[in-house]
């Protein structure tokens, strides 16, 4: 049985936002508009890269301390995923729509 | 005036230093040191040697040396020497403005809450190598927070790529590509300058950028990937319209993985 569109597409950040760090915790910026997010879903932001699936998100976000099974991790990713894309804040691909070619990530690069 | 200490040999200024101790001989002053991209070995033929002088108070001494105000003196028989004379009150006032700089706020009330003049003081300072009054000068030294200045750099800096960030993303939806693209490569430069900041580095000078982040990457190797790539995207800006979106999305996100690590560090 094929799986759902959704857990196999590529989450990517919006060109023309930019993620800060605010004493009371981080934000997405896009000229004015500021929205709030979850440290969990400030670890979902650094890692669309447009590399990686939900499915990858879900297995990236060290599932061991999240306290919870595969399918679980899954849901949660694809609930943050729902909530930033439905404010623009990230675009979601179909697979394979960004490919290899994109840049590995700094903080992959520091590492 | 010259110190046995005196770094004539670590500066190779020699030549210079015999000038600026005959200048500062029969001055009141409590300290002085030399300074500048010569004392930090950044320095090229056309480099001046910077001076700053501490003294108590104004005197008629000082006052050979110029305006205890800060503001740079051009020695015209030396043309590589500069002076700057400060009194101990100014010095005294800086530190505390320093310590009571509003860092951490989150607020643009820490854009440019010192002069230019400030910084260029602290951070010289900072790399100085005393002429006279070695221990005066240790003292003085120790009696500033650098952390504290290079926390101040970055939160500046902060602002300053958020602006050029937001300038590259409204001239790009407005089709101004060209604008847009070299908004988005200041916005790159700028992010590298906000990682020196956020390793302590105190030098603000662009022009220095380069070198900083060579000696960063000696001492980081894991940098070299990321530098490579900022090379890449300031090197060269494409022709074309449809180049050049492509350009400026992927500046700015590349900018937004430098800003990621540098607030991490």
């Amino acid at each position: 049985m094929s799986q759902k569109p959704i857990e196999t597409s590529v989450p990517v950040r919006a060109w023309d936002v930019r993620k800060r760090r605010k004493p009371n915790g981080a934000v997405l910026i896009r000229l004015c508009e500021v929205f709030a997010i979850s440290p969990f879903e400030e670890q979902i932001w650094r890692l669309c890269d447009g590399q990686r699936s939900l499915e990858h998100l879900a297995h990236s976000l060290s599932l061991p301390s999240m306290d919870c099974n595969a399918a679980h991790a899954l849901e949660r990713v694809k609930a943050a995923v729902i909530r930033l894309a439905a404010r623009g804040m990230l675009e979601v691909l179909p697979a394979g729509a960004i490919g290899s070619g994109s840049p590995r990530s700094a903080a992959d690069s520091k590492r | 005036v010259l110190s046995a200490a005196q770094p004539a040999a670590t500066l190779g200024a020699g030549r210079e230093l015999q000038v600026i101790g005959s200048l500062l001989a029969g001055v009141e002053l409590e300290t002085a040191w030399v300074s500048g991209s010569l004392a930090e070995g950044l320095h090229n033929a056309s480099s001046d040697l910077d001076v700053f002088v501490l003294v108590e108070r104004e005197s008629e001494s000082s006052n050979r040396l110029g305006q205890a105000d800060g503001s740079k003196v051009y020695h015209s028989n030396a043309n590589r020497i500069e002076y700057a004379v400060w009194t101990r009150a100014k010095v005294e006032r800086l530190r505390r403005r320093l310590q009571d700089a509003p860092l951490g706020a989150g607020t643009k009330l820490v854009l440019e809450y010192l002069t230019e003049a400030e910084v260029e003081f602290l951070h010289r300072l900072r790399i100085g190598q005393p002429v006279t009054g070695a221990a005066r000068f240790a003292e003085l030294r120790a009696s500033f927070d650098f952390g504290r200045l290079a926390r101040y750099l970055f939160e500046n800096q902060c602002i300053i790529v958020d602006d050029a960030f937001d300038d590259a993303v409204g001239m790009l939806t407005a089709g101004a590509a060209r604008s847009a693209a070299l908004r988005a490569r200041y916005t790159v430069e700028c992010s590298m300058s906000l990682l020196l900041f956020s390793r302590g580095v105190t030098n603000h000078k662009d022009k220095h950028r380069e070198r900083l982040l060579e000696r960063l990457r000696q001492q980081d190797p894991s940098l070299e990937t990321l530098y490579g790539r900022f090379w890449g995207l300031i090197a060269r800006l494409p022709d074309t319209d449809d180049e050049l979106a492509t350009y400026v999305r992927r500046a700015l996100a590349f900018a937004e993985e430098v800003v990621d690590v540098a607030e991490t560090d």
